[in-house]
């Protein structure tokens, strides 16, 4: 090249390019702008100098040219700048819409691959710590088949139990309580709804009452039945049983996009039931667990709102479940829970884990966890 | 689910995801992220480490907001921005720069 003066070390841009590379070189290359050299080829001149070497001075020829561009440090040339930040910005933007059309095909994945990746992270991450107090009792496949006619005759319980299939007399549930109680338990919740009028319903309401504060029984709303309230019935609870702070609602609300079941909702009320906008005015009801935390005496830890809150699931084998014929068994109830002083001071939650009561829900963690679970 | 809510409840084990509008901050600080990579460092294999290196950082962290505060940040759609960002600016560099080259000796 013909343009430098004396001491001038002039590059074109592809070595400037390469040099840029280097931290070391990067400081010391100045860009000059375009100078025309033979037969009217345009070039890009990057002029190299350091303290002992090169000449820092504009050569003339370009200080002769018009347009001359102000000398600065050499990045990644500018043109080069503005294409990544197209490109950067490009990219950027399109994620970010995707984010608003969730329907377009294969994109969608962009953001509809969120739910599986923190699935992932229930399953692989922390979960809530086990509680040793709380204790599962369980109306297990065994149970439903009721006791060996030999056992039959040795417990009423039992006896109640072998009467006829289930549902059971309530006086079983009855006895279970006086058990449960007699024996120190803290608090029984039963994920049960009694809704027909069984024999034993007196029994068991005398039960119900005697324990008021330290037993808690389920309500439905029947969501495929315009919302339906199927609560206890009027010989337990007096109605309306679903105000009662006995009764709490055992449903849960799963995902819309693809029915499992994430989050709990602890109260509701029959406006937002029916899809309305929820008035601070309307009577709510509460959740079996905002009613159990209630008689817990921690009802301040219980988000009081309608929403629906993610919960972070517990292990999949926490808590095990205890068949209630071993309960009634006076042979297990002596040799595998020292005669009661197991449920001393337990949270005791009674509830089907037999495949034929279909209290199963899908959720992120495991196929297999039940309804009282 | 009523003792998996229960035991929840109890020790305030509740999750929260974070609102759309800080969704969309996440993904475009990512994007600056990738331009100030692409356009600052200089060796394109420091520049890769760096790519790969704020990904696994970012997906521990993820995993850490999970465990310790309950909270899901978006994983994949801010780490696609890094990357494509980066795979496509890469590109482009290379093709300017040999374009370049070509026109100018």
């Amino acid at each position: 090249m013909n343009c430098g003066d004396a001491g001038h070390i002039l590059l074109s841009q592809r070595v400037a390019d390469d040099l840029v590379q280097y931290t070391r070189w990067r400081s010391q290359l100045h860009e000059l702008g375009e100078v025309e050299v033979k037969h009217g080829v345009r070039v890009s001149v990057f002029n190299l100098y350091t303290d002992e070497v090169g000449n820092p001075e504009v050569p003339q020829k370009l200080r002769q040219a018009a347009g001359k561009k102000p000398i600065e440090k050499a990045r990644v040339p500018v043109r080069s700048q503005r294409l990544l930040a197209t490109i950067c910005l490009s990219c950027t933007a399109l994620v970010m819409s995707l984010r608003f059309v969730p329907a377009v095909p294969v994109l969608s994945h962009v953001w509809g691959n969120e739910q599986a990746l923190e699935d992932w992270l229930r399953r692989t991450g922390r979960r809530t710590l086990t509680h040793s107090e709380f204790v599962f009792v369980a109306i297990s496949t065994k149970s439903l088949a009721g006791p060996e006619s030999a056992k039959a005759g040795k417990d009423r319980m039992l006896e109640l139990m072998a009467q006829h299939p289930f549902p059971w007399s309530r006086e079983v549930w009855a006895r279970l309580l006086n058990r449960l109680f007699e024996s120190g338990a803290r608090l029984v919740i039963f994920d049960l709804i009694f809704n027909p009028p069984n024999e034993g319903d007196q029994v068991f309401r005398a039960a119900l009452d005697r324990y008021r504060d330290r037993v808690v029984i389920g309500a439905n709303f029947d969501l495929e039945n315009g919302n339906e309230l199927v609560s206890p019935n009027a010989d337990l609870i007096p109605p309306p049983a679903q105000y009662d702070d006995r009764v709490g609602f055992v449903n849960y609300w799963p995902d819309e996009q693809d029915g499992k079941l994430r989050a709990a909702r602890f109260f509701t009320s029959h406006r937002q039931l029916a899809g309305q906008k929820p008035s601070p005015t309307d009577r709510l009801c509460a959740s079996l667990v905002a009613r159990a935390m209630e008689k817990l005496g921690r009802s301040n830890e219980v988000p009081h709102d309608l929403q629906d809150h993610l919960i972070r699931f517990s292990a999949t084998d926490a808590y095990q479940p205890y068949p209630i014929w071993e309960i009634a068994d006076p042979d297990m109830w002596h040799s595998k829970y020292s005669d009661g002083e197991f449920f001393e001071d337990k949270i005791v939650v009674v509830g089907g884990s037999a495949p034929k009561l279909l209290d199963v829900f899908d959720n992120p963690i495991s196929p297999e966890i039940k309804a009282p679970l | 689910m009523n003792l998996n809510v229960l035991a929840a409840t109890m020790d305030h084990e509740f999750l929260r995801k974070l609102p759309v509008a800080l969704d969309l901050v996440i993904v475009s600080v990512f994007g600056v992220l990738a331009w100030l990579l692409l356009g600052y460092v200089g060796r394109w294999w420091i520049c890769l480490l760096s790519f790969l290196g704020l990904s696994v950082t970012y997906l521990l962290l993820a995993f850490l907001l999970y465990n310790f505060l309950g909270i899901f940040v978006p994983i994949f759609p801010p780490l696609l921005t890094l990357l494509a960002c980066g795979f496509l600016g890469f590109v482009a560099q290379q093709f300017h720069k040999r374009s370049h080259s070509m026109l100018h000796g």
